[in-house]
C-alpha cells in the first residue's frame, strides 16, 4: 500500500492541473464544513461543563420566578436532588478602589453551586448561612473578573469590596467554565445580600430556576410535580400566580433552543457543501480515469490485476484526501476567528467553540470519506469493465454511462448551489427587511448610558433623586456637540423594558370588553421624544411644567390608544396604574399619543406603554435608568465625556455601560445578519464548486468530443455552432440543476419560516436571482471550453483517427 | 475550378523544417474524377485536407471556385468549404449518438435549410442510396460498408460541387469497395467533381486522372 501511495504521489505530481483542482475541491469542502462544525459542536453538541449535565433542568414559565414561589417548589418536587433560584444579571456599583465601575452580579441561592456541582478554583462557594437575613455580605468572583480587576492575585480572599455602598468580603473565585450562560458575570452573591427586597415579594418575578434531577428520574416526573405545585400556588395566590405554570426543560435546550434551528440549518448547509465538493471531486476523478482509459486498458491487457488498478485509484484518492484535508483543516483554523467575529454577541457558549480533537476528527474523517468514497466511483467503473471494450473504445465514441454519471454530478451540484443561493437570498432579504424596519425613532447620533442611583446614598429621598437626574441631564445637555439630552427608564431595544403592571380605567374606554389590562410604564425626564425623534401623533409633549405636585399626566403609545380607544381619541381620559410593588393605583390624565417604536425587538412592535414624567413618579425604588444624548457628530466619541458629566454631579456614580442606539439596532439584527452571511458564504462556496464542476465536465467532454467537433467542422459547422454546442451543454446542465433544485429550495426556505422577518419563504426575487446568477455563472464556466471549441483545428481533430 | 501554384507545407520539428508537400502545382476542372496515389507518408491526406479547406498552414497560391484561398481568413475559408465541399473519411466518422437519418441531416442544419426542406432532401438521399430501412439505426448497428454509404450520403446531401474522399474504401472488403466506386462513378457522371486518395489501382481506374505523390513531391 505504501508503494501505491508513493506511486500515486508521483502520478499526481505529473498532472498538477488535475491535482490542484481536486485538492482545491476537497480543501474547500473540508475547510468550510470543519469551521462550521466547530461552531455547531461548541454551541449545540458539546455537553455543559458540569458533571452529569443531562440531569440539569431549567424551570420555564411565562415570566420569571419569585423567591417565595421557588421556596414553595422545593418540598413539592422530590424528583430534584437540588434546585436553586438565580438572577442572571444584577448590577452593582463597585467604588472606593480605583475608578467606580458597574459590575454584573449574578444573584444566586447558595444551592446553585450544588446544582451545578462546581467547586471554586480558590476559596469556597456561597453557603446557606450567607443567605440568611443580616448575614455578612460575601461575594464569589468570576475567573474573568478576578483576572481583570485583581490580575489573578491569589491574595484576594478575605479582601473587602464596596458594592453599591455596602461592604462585601471576597470568599472565593470560580473556574473559567462556570459562567456558562455567557452573561459575563463578575461575581456571585446571595439574594439576602444583593437583593433583600425581592426575598419576600411573591410578585417580583425576576429569578430563573435551575435544578438537578435525582439520578435516574425522568424529566416527565419532574414536569408532573412542577405542574401540580404551580396549580396549588395558583389556587393559593391567584393575584400573582394566575396562569404561571412551570415546565422544566433540559438545561442545554433552554440555553441553545433559540439558536438551534439556525445552527441546525447551518449544519445541513455544511453537509450539502461536503456532498457538493465530494461530487466535484468524483467528477474530476471520473474525467481523469476517462482520460487514462487507454493506460488502464493497456495495463489490464498486459495482465495487471483489477485489484492492483483498484489499489492505485484508491491510493490516489487517499493522497488527495490527505493533501486536501490538511489544507482544509488549515483554512478552517485560519478562518474560525473571522467567522466568530461575525457571530452575534448573544450566540450562547461561544467560548466552547474551539478547534479541538473532536473537530479535528470531524475534519479528518470528512476528508478521508470524501477522498475514498468518491474515488470509488471511477474505480468501480474500471473494475466493472472489460479490457477488450476498453481497447476498442479507446479514443473513440461516447460511453453513455460515464457521461450520464458526470452529468448527474454537475446537475446535483447546480441543484444544491441553487438551494443555498435561494435560501441565502431569502435570509438576506429577511435581514434587510429587519434592518430597514421603521423604528419609530432615529438611532443615528444617539448615545446612551445606564446608571443606577444607589439606595445607600439616595434611599427613598425623592427630592434628591429628582435633583440628581435633572442635574445629570443638564450636564449632558451642556456637552459640546450635544443637541438634546434626556433621562429614560428603559430606552428602546432593551429587554428590561420598564415597569410592568395593570391599568385601571377611570374613564371607561370604548373597547368592550376591555382587553388585557397589562401595560408598561416608562418614566422620562427632558425632551425624550424630541431627542429620539419619535412623533407625537396627537395631543402634546411633556413640558417642564409637568412636575411633582402638578396635575399627573401621561402620554401613551399608539398601540395602547388603539387597543382601548380604537379609532377614538384617548386624550383627556383618566387612567390609573397599579404595579405589584405598591397596591394603590396611581392616576393620571392622558395628554398625548406617540407613534409606536420597536421597543423590545426589531421584529415586533412595542408593548402597550404609558410614559409619565420622572418627577411625577409614584414608585421610588426604580433607581435604574438611561441618560441619553443626541449629538451632531459621532456619538461614540462622547462616551468618556458623558461619564465625566455624570461624575460632575455624583463622583461615585458609574455609567454601567454606554451604547449607541445605532449599535443597539445593529445588535438586534446581528443574528439574522450572521445566518444570512453564513448561508451566503456557503452559497458562494457551492457556487464555486458548481462552477468548477461545470467547467471540469465541459472541458472533459470537449476532449471526448474533439473528433466529433472536427467532423462537424468538416461537414460545414461554423465556429459559433461549435461554441453554442458546448455552451448549450453548460446551459442544459444549469437548467436541469435549477429545475431539480427548485423543490428542494422551496422546501428548505419553508423550513426557515420561523426565522424569517418581512419576507415570505416564497420570495420570488430570491429564486429568480439564484437562477439567473447560476445561469450566468454556468455560461461563464462554459466560456473557456466553448472558446476552445470555436478555435478547434479541424486537421488536428480529424487526425485523432 | 481548383488550381494550386507552388503550394508547400512543412512542420517545424525540433531539428528544423520538415517538408510534407513540395511545390505542388495542379489544376482540377469541374467534372474531373481525380485519384491521388502514392506510398504511405507521401502527403496524400495532407494535400486532401488543404483541398478540403480544413488546413490553412501552408504557403503558395490556391484558387478554389474563383476565390483566392491563400488570402482568406478562417471564417471565409470555412464559408467557402461549407458551400462547395463534401468530405468522405476513411474511417467514416459518423456521429455515434445520431441515427443514420440525423447523420445525413447534419450538413443541412449548418446550411440554414428549412426543416421541411431538409426532410425532403434527406428522404430523397436515403431513397437514392437504398438505406431507407436503416434510417433509424445508429452507426454501431451498421456494417462497415453500410457506414461508408451513409458517410458518402452525408457528404453529398448538401449538393457540393466537389467531393473529397480520403481512402473511402480502405476499411472495406473489395466488393463493398467496388460498390462505393460505382457510386462515385455515377455521381461523377451526374457532374460532381471527385478527388479521392487511394492505394488501389483498381479504384484509381474508375477515375479519369491520377496524381502521384512521393515524399511530398508530385511525380
Ligand atoms: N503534426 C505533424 N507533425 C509532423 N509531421 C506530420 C504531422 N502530421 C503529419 N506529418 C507527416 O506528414 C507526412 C505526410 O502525412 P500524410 O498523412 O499526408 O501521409 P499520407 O500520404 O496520407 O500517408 P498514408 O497513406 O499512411 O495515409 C508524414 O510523413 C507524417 O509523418
Ligand atoms: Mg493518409
Amino acid at each position: 500500500m505504501l508503494r501505491d501511495l508513493g506511486l500515486a504521489w508521483r502520478r499526481l505530481r505529473k498532472s498538477p492541473g488535475f491535482a490542484s483542482a481536486a485538492v482545491g475541491a476537497l480543501a474547500l469542502g473540508v475547510g468550510v464544513s470543519t469551521a462550521v462544525f466547530s461552531i455547531v459542536d461548541g454551541v449545540l453538541l458539546k455537553p455543559l461543563p458540569f458533571p452529569e449535565p443531562e440531569r440539569l433542568v431549567m424551570m420555564t414559565r411565562e415570566g420569571d420566578v419569585s423567591i417565595p414561589d421557588g421556596k414553595d417548589w422545593r418540598p413539592a418536587a422530590p424528583s430534584f436532588e437540588s434546585m436553586a433560584l438565580f438572577l442572571r444579571s444584577w448590577t452593582l456599583d463597585l467604588t472606593g478602589d480605583g475608578e467606580p465601575v458597574r459590575v454584573a452580579a449574578s444573584v444566586v441561592e447558595p444551592e446553585y453551586f450544588r446544582v451545578l456541582t462546581a467547586a471554586p478554583q480558590l476559596g469556597r462557594p456561597l453557603r446557606d448561612e450567607d443567605d440568611q437575613p443580616g448575614a455578612p455580605h460575601v461575594a464569589v468572583l468570576s475567573h474573568a473578573f478576578w483576572q481583570r480587576r485583581f490580575g489573578g492575585d491569589r491574595g484576594v480572599l478575605g479582601r473587602s469590596l464596596t458594592l453599591s455602598d455596602e461592604p462585601a468580603t471576597i470568599v472565593g473565585v470560580m473556574g473559567p467554565d462556570f459562567d456558562f450562560f455567557g452573561d459575563d458575570v463578575d461575581l456571585w452573591m446571595a439574594p439576602a445580600a444583593a437583593t433583600p427586597f425581592f426575598v419576600h415579594e411573591r410578585g417580583s418575578n425576576n429569578f430563573d430556576a435551575i435544578g438537578r434531577l435525582k439520578a435516574g428520574v425522568p424529566l416527565a416526573r419532574a414536569q408532573a410535580e412542577m405542574m401540580a405545585v404551580s396549580r396549588a400556588l395558583e389556587a393559593q395566590y391567584p393575584r400573582s400566580n394566575r396562569g404561571k405554570l412551570v415546565v422544566p426543560i433540559a438545561a442545554t435546550e433552554f440555553l441553545t433552543g433559540s439558536v438551534r434551528p439556525v445552527l441546525l440549518a447551518l449544519l445541513a448547509a455544511v453537509l450539502v457543501v461536503v456532498v457538493v465538493s465530494g461530487a466535484n471531486l468524483a467528477s474530476l476523478l471520473l474525467a481523469r480515469s476517462a482520460a487514462r482509459r487507454d493506460e488502464f486498458a493497456v495495463r489490464l491487457a498486459l495482465g495487471a490485476g483489477r485489484r492492483r488498478l483498484l489499489n492505485q485509484i484508491l491510493a490516489e484518492g487517499l493522497v488527495l484526501a490527505l493533501l486536501g484535508g490538511g489544507l482544509g483543516l488549515f483554512c478552517a483554523w485560519a478562518s474560525l476567528d473571522a467567522l466568530l467575529a461575525l457571530a452575534p454577541a448573544d450566540l450562547p457558549r461561544q467560548d466552547a467553540v474551539v478547534l479541538d480533537a473532536r473537530v479535528f476528527a470531524f475534519g479528518a474523517s470528512a476528508s478521508l470519506l470524501l477522498g475514498l468514497v468518491f474515488s470509488l466511483v471511477p474505480a468501480l467503473q474500471v473494475i466493472g469493465s472489460d479490457p477488450g471494450l476498453f481497447l476498442k473504445g479507446a479514443g473513440k465514441g461516447v460511453r453513455p454511462a460515464e457521461h450520464r454519471a458526470l452529468g448527474l454530478i454537475v446537475v446535483a451540484e447546480v441543484a444544491l448551489a441553487f438551494v443555498l443561493l435561494a435560501g441565502g437570498g431569502v435570509l438576506l432579504q429577511s435581514f434587510r427587511e429587519l434592518s430597514g424596519v421603521a423604528l419609530g425613532f432615529e438611532p443615528r447620533g444617539t448615545l446612551g448610558g445606564e446608571l443606577s442611583l444607589p439606595r445607600s446614598r439616595y434611599g427613598e429621598d425623592r427630592e434628591k433623586q429628582t435633583r440628581t437626574i435633572a442635574a445629570l441631564v443638564d450636564e449632558a445637555r451642556a456637552l459640546p456637540g450635544v443637541t438634546a439630552a434626556a433621562y429614560a427608564i428603559a430606552a428602546p431595544l432593551d429587554r428590561r423594558g420598564g415597569l410592568g403592571g395593570t391599568v385601571l380605567f377611570q374613564t371607561p374606554p370604548p373597547a368592550r370588553p376591555v382587553p388585557q389590562t397589562g401595560a408598561r410604564v416608562r418614566l422620562l425626564h427632558g425632551d425624550y421624544f424630541g431627542l429620539m425623534q419619535t412623533k407625537i401623533v396627537a395631543g402634546r409633549n411633556f413640558t417642564p411644567d409637568d412636575r411633582a405636585g402638578s396635575e399627573p399626566v401621561a402620554i401613551v403609545n399608539e398601540r395602547f390608544a388603539r387597543t382601548y380607544w380604537g379609532t377614538q381619541s384617548p386624550l383627556g381620559a383618566r387612567v390609573a396604574y397599579r404595579d405589584f410593588h405598591d397596591g394603590t393605583p396611581f392616576s393620571m390624565t392622558i395628554v398625548g399619543v406617540v407613534e409606536d417604536v420597536r421597543g423590545i425587538t426589531l421584529g415586533a412592535p412595542d408593548f402597550r406603554t404609558i410614559f409619565t414624567p420622572y418627577e411625577q413618579r409614584r414608585v421610588n425604588w426604580q433607581a435604574w435608568g438611561n441618560v441619553l444624548v443626541r449629538t451632531e457628530g459621532d456619538p461614540s466619541q462622547l462616551r468618556r465625556a458623558l461619564q465625566e458629566a455624570v461624575w460632575r454631579v455624583d463622583p461615585q456614580l458609574p455609567l454601567a455601560r454606554t451604547y449607541t442606539m445605532a449599535g443597539r439596532v445593529e445588535e438586534h439584527s446581528a443574528r439574522e445578519r450572521f445566518s444570512a452571511l453564513l448561508v451566503l458564504l456557503f452559497a458562494g462556496v457551492g457556487l464555486v464548486v458548481a462552477v468548477q464542476g461545470v467547467y471540469a465536465v465541459l472541458a472533459f467532454l470537449l476532449e471526448e468530443r474533439r473528433r466529433e467537433l472536427g467532423v462537424r467542422l468538416a461537414l460545414g459547422a461554423r465556429a459559433s455552432d461549435l461554441a453554442r454546442l458546448v455552451a448549450g451543454q453548460g446551459a442544459l446542465l444549469a437548467a436541469t440543476g435549477v429545475v431539480l433544485g427548485f423543490p428542494l429550495a422551496v422546501l428548505s426556505a419553508w423550513a426557515m419560516t420561523e426565522v424569517l422577518y418581512g419576507v415570505a419563504w416564497t420570495d420570488p426575487g430570491s429564486y429568480a436571482g439564484a437562477a439567473v446568477l447560476l445561469f450566468a455563472i454556468a455560461l461563464t464556466a462554459s466560456a473557456i471550453p466553448a472558446w476552445r471549441a470555436a478555435r478547434l483545428d479541424p486537421v488536428r481533430a480529424l487526425r485523432l483517427d | 475550378m481548383i488550381s494550386l501554384r507552388n503550394v508547400e507545407k512543412s512542420y517545424d520539428l525540433g531539428g528544423g523544417k520538415v517538408y510534407v508537400l513540395r511545390r505542388i502545382s495542379l489544376d482540377i476542372k469541374e467534372g474531373d474524377f481525380v485519384s491521388i496515389m502514392g506510398p504511405s507518408g507521401a502527403g496524400k491526406s495532407t494535400l486532401l485536407h488543404i483541398l478540403g479547406l480544413h488546413d490553412s498552414a501552408w504557403t503558395g497560391e490556391f484558387d478554389f471556385v474563383g476565390a483566392p484561398v491563400h488570402k482568406l481568413g478562417r471564417k471565409e475559408r470555412l464559408d467557402l468549404q461549407r458551400k462547395h465541399v463534401g468530405f468522405v473519411f476513411q474511417s467514416y466518422h459518423l456521429l455515434d449518438d445520431l441515427t443514420v437519418y440525423e447523420n445525413i441531416e447534419v450538413p443541412l442544419t449548418y446550411r440554414d435549410v428549412k426543416k421541411s426542406e431538409r426532410q425532403a432532401i434527406v428522404a430523397d438521399v436515403l431513397d437514392r442510396f437504398q438505406i431507407v430501412g436503416k434510417k433509424d439505426l445508429y452507426p454501431n448497428q451498421l456494417s462497415g460498408g453500410q457506414q461508408q454509404l451513409v458517410g458518402i450520403a452525408r457528404a453529398l446531401v448538401a449538393s457540393p460541387k466537389v467531393i473529397l474522399a480520403d481512402e473511402p474504401t480502405g476499411n472495406l472488403h473489395s466488393d463493398q469497395g467496388r460498390e462505393i466506386m460505382e457510386l462515385f462513378k455515377k455521381l461523377n457522371d451526374e457532374g460532381t467533381t471527385i478527388v479521392q486518395v487511394t492505394h488501389s489501382e483498381t479504384n484509381a481506374s474508375y477515375g479519369s486522372r491520377v496524381i502521384r505523390l512521393k515524399d511530398g513531391w508530385m511525380a
